[in-house]
């Protein structure tokens, strides 16, 4: 076997670096163009989509679910801790808090919670996937995508970001004229998944 | 090289919106705003009398947080400076009074909606005592504080919501129309309203209830709420203007 002289090796060495430094500079040029391409594909809804709420018509807004029961279904029960129950069962647990007149009901990471003056229904939040709401009859649960969700209710799906209120985005669900209550469905801009459900009442 | 830079591209761009050295951004709540860490509840925070813990121009909030003087101090009977009301996208400012103002008449609001920036002061408009706080954020109306005060011989309560965490005295406090009772955040279903378009105006929710009962308790003994406008200085004209002399 013939050994490679002195400077042979330092030949060869110069010449891998020179193959080394291609190769990175390779890398690194296609890396400073891919890196834009994937971010952008991340950030692709807060770019790309229209915003607003998306508006539907007032009877196919009362007509939403929320794991199974219309808003007027739910406003129904009053807060009562029975009829609560035979909506969706024993509920995990009940707090409340009698200073805010609020009677919260716990579904293991999902709440409903009742205005005990009123007797009205002031918010859902729904924070797992075992609670599904209907908006037109189409599934949401928490851990859609958003491409899911341009699936059901079309690309031109419209959201809401507000960072300096909140750094999620959201789709909302509206009906025109209706400034008493609404629908949000909270979307990482990590992920890109439904992270939260939320009815709420205007406040 | 830091200066050659400067020299080329002219004065440094502002810092990124959470560089925590950032004079814009509110303090941290529960202590530790400015140059204080501690200051003594109760403290007059106009008066830099000694034995306040906090800088001058700093007031004292909460269990002992100081805060920048970014409100002028209100006049007697407000609890912020020139208050305005916060104005719903749908139907303007009366969506912001007590009664039946919303939803063209059909639902009731039970308080005063008024305007302040997240992060500036809410100030006691009234002598009285702190009758609760938020143990945990009320899903509707976030954390709150209630002032307990008398008129005339009877008991109300006042009521702030959408504040932040933490930022009210002790509970059961003593307090004096000036001291600050609250700091404004975004706290409860405000957050989802902004984001919604229901309303642009940060703002507190303000409830004030006459007491009717013979106990304390918010639920038992306290009547439906009234209307807040007639228990701060500032009176509104029914286009929800301030009126003007009265506006301070």
């Amino acid at each position: 076997m013939e050994v490679p002289s002195q400077k042979q090796t330092a030949n060869l060495t110069k010449s891998d670096k020179m193959k080394d430094f291609k190769r990175y500079f390779v890398i690194a040029l296609a890396g400073l163009f891919l890196f834009p391409i994937s971010t952008s594909a991340q950030t692709l809804p807060l770019t790309s989509q229209p915003r607003g709420n998306n508006i539907i018509s007032c009877s196919a807004y009362e007509a939403i679910t929320y794991n199974g029961h219309t808003i007027d279904q739910i406003n129904a029960t009053e807060g009562n801790n029975n009829s609560v129950q035979s909506l969706w069962g024993t509920y995990s647990s009940v707090d409340e808090d009698e200073n805010v007149w609020e009677k919260v009901f716990i579904y293991f990471n999902n709440a409903v919670v009742f205005n005990t003056e009123r007797s009205r229904l002031t918010v859902i939040e729904i924070k797992d996937n075992q609670w599904v709401i209907k908006v037109l009859g189409k599934e949401i649960r928490v851990g859609n995508s958003f491409s899911e969700l341009q699936q059901k209710f079309g690309s031109d799906l419209k959201i809401i970001y507000k960072p300096d209120i909140n750094p999620n985005y959201a789709v909302s669900f509206n009906c025109s004229g209706n400034d008493f209550n609404g629908l949000l469905i909270d979307l990482s801009t990590e992920t890109n998944k439904v992270v939260e459900i939320a009815y709420f009442k205007n406040p | 090289m830091y200066r050659l830079w400067r020299r080329r591209r002219g004065p440094l761009p502002p810092p990124p919106p959470d560089d925590p050295e950032d004079p814009w951004l509110p303090p941290p709540l529960g202590g530790g705003g400015g140059v204080c860490t501690t200051c003594e509840p109760g403290d007059d925070p106009y008066e830099n009398d000694g034995d306040e813990l906090c800088a001058l121009g700093e007031i004292a909030y909460g269990n002992g947080g100081c805060i920048g003087e970014a409100e002028p101090e209100p006049c007697e009977g407000n609890p912020v400076k020139n208050p305005r009301i916060a104005e719903q996208n749908n139907i303007g400012i009366n969506g912001g009074r007590w009664g039946d103002t919303r939803s063209e008449g059909e639902q009731f609001h039970s308080g005063l909606d008024l305007k302040n920036d997240v992060g500036n002061p809410w100030f006691s408009p009234v002598d009285g005592n702190i009758d609760a706080v938020a143990v945990s954020e009320s899903r509707d109306l976030g954390y709150y504080v209630t002032i307990r005060f008398q008129k005339n011989g009877v008991y109300y309560t006042m009521q702030f919501g959408h504040l932040q965490n933490d930022s009210w005295p002790p509970n059961g406090s003593t307090i004096s129309a000036g001291d600050v009772i609250g700091i404004q955040g975004v706290s409860g279903n405000l957050d989802r309203a902004i984001r919604q378009g229901a309303t642009n105006d940060v703002h507190s929710h303000i409830i004030v209830r006459k007491r009717t009962g013979t106990g304390w308790n918010t639920k038992h003994d306290y009547g439906d709420p009234l209307n807040p406008e007639q228990f701060i200085k500032t009176k509104f004209d029914a286009n929800g203007s301030p009126v003007a002399e009265t506006d301070c």
